[in-house]
């Protein structure tokens, strides 16, 4: 079957279910017929999907309403009406080919936009009672909760249903063709049930398997089932080695279940806290989700945790700083998950909106025009005894059809469109696989389709409707000029669109100049010729000796690789791995016992440094002489040394992370670095060798960030980078390679994305504002060919001609230049949240925005003004 | 189809619309399937009656409705064993319509012709 044919069947299914039975086949048939017909009579194949689409269109609807109306006559009006618009545009296919591709690509940016904001927003999340779950932290500095903290609000909140904790965090899994990172929850016994959600496969963790120490057993995704066990229902049972500890698959997880990230792979029970030996109070490590009883309100459960923060605060005041207590943050899952894209969807939204006005301005004006031509038509009608609503009906039909086939066509390029987006977006951007076009879709196009159709239709219909009269039959065979209200109108809708586009254009603007600032913001450290890649080690393979000579060795083979200027490991990658926070207690620093400052930790191989790119402001980096045995050393940031001891010098000073720790020396001072990417503020940060970590830092690292620094391209080292890996030990797993300047990069991806998908819609609005007054313009010279022969004939030089042309378009484009300023000024105030570094009132933004529509405005009048300076005098004044 | 109308008077039908007049008219002169009725209007009407499927069929629906046509098996095209197709025929009961609603034409004609709005037709 050919596209055509299956285009032809979907348009089928628009009729009643026992006329399609009828003579669906016949039908197709006959559509076959007439293609293979057009084929041969090289007739326009366009034509004559337009001639058939408004045919099942009005047959489908007469079908549909036969029961309902007795007699045909009102859908033979409208299917009069519209076979004769259909004749009409068929006379002008270049006229209905601009029309139809404004209004697809007005409705195709909305319905695209729409899909993404209706797979995010929209779509229900994918556990019942989404909107009673919530996730649970603390303000920082703790974000996270401690075991203690967490037993004691699981104890105390009456108003909730079940609160459950969880750990997140990466692990290797082998017993496959090749070892492969996964992403992996733990999660107490509450985790499932509160979510909701119950597995496809297989059943949920049983309650005696919280109460083991070590679980054996796991819950798998749907992605995993699908790579690991093709979908096989035998996967159940089946065991898988997960960092080298087997465990047996007990259930299957939906696809789309996507908590509490949407990449997790594997679930396991978090065993059960033992009441005897909690963890320390301030050991804040745990994720929190809870949900509130149907009968109780967030805001009840805010309270509640509010109280027992304080009551933990007040019982414990030795272990807390009083600047920074410990407060609750309850958000509602679905806000947690999408929080951070929405502005940038609704700002997506509002431009695609300003694009589709300017479309139906556009649109309306150039029906406008053809009204005029039309003019006489009209009247002849008019006097054969057609109602002025009879013929605004018939202009209604035509903006209906034209609506409609743009409409359709827009539908076909949002869903290449949302295909398009789905394939550039940043993986960050949450929920993206339910993005896609659905009934809410559908929907939304059909609405705005209807307000297209009206947008466009009902100021011609209502000019001609009202217009028609016997004055244009009276005229004489040279229309004058434009009717002035009718002048008046098309103008107006330039002013307006001009000023549409304006507000998008500033707005867009407004927003590249917030990217380019956070893109130029100092990170600390230089992204520029590194390659990154994660390797992780088997505890049970690696102790501390072995993982030490592993990474020395690994380091030394990297470094010697051609053109590698330095290579190192980090146990965390900026901005895509935040670190922890811990305390730390400065020798001789001036913090009272028990409110100690704390720092971001890292530990460190000696190359690490220089191969990140990080400044040595004083002192040294680490060597390779700083290994277990010898003494225990650190370098430190600059803030950590401004807030361990300020003013004082850290150099030779020392400190210790506990009571009962090492003391440990500060032997350097480096730049301060923004961790979490572009718009971070830094943090203080402490540097611990690798080798010493297990002493200095409570334990040392299996899995670590490699980075090499390279004079070329970095891209072109992952393979010598997994080479040597493999050659040191070929069970190990490399992972997530990739450029330093890709990982830096993710941090503003989200932006990056939404922003240039403005600057394409702006740059839209721009053209089509151009089309617009070029329309306009164009159609006033040929209007005026008389006058401008008569002044050319009188002597009218060329600058007056020019002058006189220009001078219109300028006066349309600074008007709607006006309005649109100060329309962007309030719109502004809407943005002000997504802006960075730029005020709301940015004067570069609004001049760029100024003058690029001052250079549109003159190109759309220089061109008919130059057509006007050819105007033959002589061919005008014989009235040609 | 034929259940309702064995015994009902043609007149009842009368007047046809236009499009049913001329696919009746057409099908008078043998079986046609529904793309081959379209050509034929075409042909005789200069191409000035174009029509779409859907309008085609909504008619070809009402006529088969009312008893006037039915349809046939599909069969092939020309000999065409691959290509069948379901062919619509003139049925008794309609064949009167037809003849019933020419009548009526003819009467208006005469009327047309008495009143010199258009000129006698030659035998």
């Amino acid at each position: 079957m050919t596209a055509a044919d299956r285009l032809y069947r979907l348009l089928l299914r628009l009729y009643p279910r026992d006329f399609r039975d009828s003579y669906g086949r016949a039908m197709l048939d006959f559509h076959r017929d007439r293609v293979r017909a057009a084929r041969t009579a090289r007739e326009s194949l366009a034509l004559l999907w337009l001639a058939t689409i408004a045919d099942v269109l009005v047959s489908a609807a007469g079908e549909w309403l036969r029961p309902f109306i007795s007699g045909d006559s009102m859908l033979d009006t409208i299917g009069q009406d519209l076979r004769y618009a259909v004749r009409g545009f068929a006379r002008r296919p270049a006229f209905t080919a601009i029309v139809l591709a404004t209004i697809a690509l007005g409705v195709g940016a909305n319905a695209a936009i729409f899909s993404v904001v209706n797979g995010i927003l929209i779509r229900p999340l994918p556990y019942p009672n989404a909107e009673r779950v919530f996730s649970f932290g603390h303000e920082p500095p703790h974000w996270l909760t401690s075991q203690p903290d967490f037993i004691d609000y699981h104890a105390g909140m009456p108003s909730l249903d079940g609160l459950a904790a969880y750990i997140r965090g990466d692990a290797t899994m082998s017993g496959g063709a090749e070892p492969e990172r996964i992403r992996v929850s733990s999660g107490s016994d509450e985790f499932f049930p509160l979510l909701g959600v119950r597995p496809t496969v297989g059943r949920f963790f049983s309650a005696d398997e919280f109460a083991v120490q070590r679980p054996t057993v796991a819950i798998i995704s749907y992605g995993l089932f699908q790579r690991r066990f093709g979908g096989s229902k035998s996967a159940l049972g089946k065991t898988i080695s997960i960092n080298g500890v087997p465990r047996t698959v007990v259930g299957v997880m939906p696809p789309h279940f996507d908590f509490p990230e949407s990449r997790t792979d594997l679930w396991l029970p978090l065993p059960r806290f033992n009441p005897d030996s909690l963890g320390d109070r301030t050991n804040h490590y745990l994720f929190m989700v809870g949900r509130v009883k149907p009968t109780a309100t967030i805001d009840r459960a805010r309270m509640e945790a509010a109280t027992i923060a304080h009551r933990i605060v007040t019982q414990y005041a030795d272990r807390f700083d009083p600047k920074s207590p410990l407060v609750p943050r309850i958000t509602r899952v679905s806000d947690t998950l999408v929080g951070s894209t929405q502005p940038y969807l609704f700002a997506l939204l509002g431009a695609a909106g300003f694009v589709l006005l300017i479309a139906c301005s556009n649109v309306a004006n150039l029906l406008l025009v053809r009204g005029e031509a039309r003019q006489k038509e009209m009247a002849v009608r008019s006097a054969l005894g057609a109602s002025g609503p009879r013929l605004a009906g018939q202009l209604l039909a035509e903006s209906a059809l034209l609506a409609t086939v743009g409409g359709a066509l827009g539908l076909l390029l949002a869903w290449l469109g949302s295909r398009l987006l789905l394939r550039a977006a940043p993986s960050s951007i949450p929920r993206l696989d339910a993005i896609g076009i659905d009934w809410r879709v559908l929907l939304f196009t059909a609405a705005i389709v209807v307000a297209t159709g009206l947008m466009i239709g009902l100021v011609p219909a209502w000019r001609i409707a009202r217009g028609a009269s016997a004055e244009a039959l009276k005229e004489s065979g040279r229309v004058a000029s434009a009717h002035g209200a009718t002048r008046r109108v098309r103008r107006s809708l330039v002013v307006v669109e001009v000023a549409l586009a304006v507000v998008t254009l500033s707005g867009a603007g407004m927003l590249l100049r917030s990217l380019w600032h956070l893109q130029g913001e100092d990170l600390g450290f230089d992204p520029h010729g590194v390659l990154t890649a994660k390797v992780a080690l088997l505890p049970r393979e690696y102790n501390e000796g072995r993982t030490a000579v592993f990474y020395s060795q690994l380091e030394a083979r990297l470094g010697a690789l051609p053109g590698v200027q330095a290579a190192g490991a980090s146990g965390w990658l900026p901005v895509v791995d935040a670190g922890g926070l811990w305390g730390f207690r400065p020798e001789n620093g001036n913090y009272p016992e028990g409110r100690w400052p704390s720092a971001v930790p890292q530990q460190a191989t000696p190359g690490f440094f220089a191969a990140v790119g990080l400044p040595l402001i004083a002192g040294r980096v680490f060597t390779n002489s700083d290994v277990d045995g010898s003494p225990l050393v650190a370098v430190v940031s600059k803030a950590f040394a401004e807030l361990a001891w300020p003013k004082q010098g850290a150099l030779g000073k020392r400190f210790r992370l506990a009571e009962g720790t090492p003391f440990i020396t500060v032997v350097g001072i480096v730049g301060d670095i923004r961790a979490r990417g572009f718009g971070d503020t830094p943090e203080a940060t402490m540097f611990f060798p690798l080798a010493q970590a297990a002493k200095s830092a409570y334990f040392m690292p299996r899995n670590m960030a490699l980075l090499v620094r390279t004079s070329g391209d970095p891209a072109m080292l992952a393979a010598a980078l997994r080479r040597e890996v493999r050659a040191l030990d070929p069970t190990v797993p490399v992972a997530e390679v990739r450029t330093l300047e890709q990982v830096a990069g993710t941090s503003v991806s989200n932006r990056r994305f939404s922003t240039s998908l403005l600057a394409g819609f702006a740059a839209l609005a721009l053209l089509l504002a151009g089309i617009g007054t070029y329309g306009v313009i164009s159609y006033g010279v040929t209007q005026r060919t008389f006058e401008i022969g008569v002044r050319i004939a009188l002597g009218a030089d060329t600058r007056s001609v020019l002058g006189l042309v220009m001078a219109e378009g300028m006066v349309l484009a600074g008007t709607g230049l006006v309005i649109g300023l100060g329309t962007s000024i309030v719109v502004a105030r809407f943005i002000r949240a997504m802006l960075v570094g730029v005020p709301t009132l940015d004067a570069p933004s609004l001049i760029a925005t100024a003058v690029a529509l001052i250079a549109v405005a003159a190109i759309a009048s220089g061109l008919p003004a130059r057509r006007a300076l050819r105007v033959n005098p002589i061919n005008a004044l014989r009235g040609a | 189809m034929m259940t309702k109308r064995g015994t009902r008077d043609p007149l009842e039908l009368l007047p046809l619309k236009p499009i049913e007049l001329l696919v009746l008219t057409m099908l008078s002169a043998g079986d046609r399937h529904g793309y081959g009725i379209r050509q034929d209007i075409v042909a005789h009407t200069d191409g000035r009656i174009a029509l779409e499927a859907g309008n085609l069929y909504r008619h070809i629906r009402a006529l088969q409705a009312d008893g006037l046509v039915d349809e046939t098996e599909p069969r092939p095209v020309d000999g065409n064993e691959d290509e069948r197709r379901i062919y619509y025929t003139l049925l008794p009961f309609g064949r009167r319509v037809l003849a019933a609603e020419l009548e009526r034409l003819r009467e208006l004609m005469r009327i047309a012709e008495e009143h010199r709005i258009i000129g006698r037709a030659r035998a």
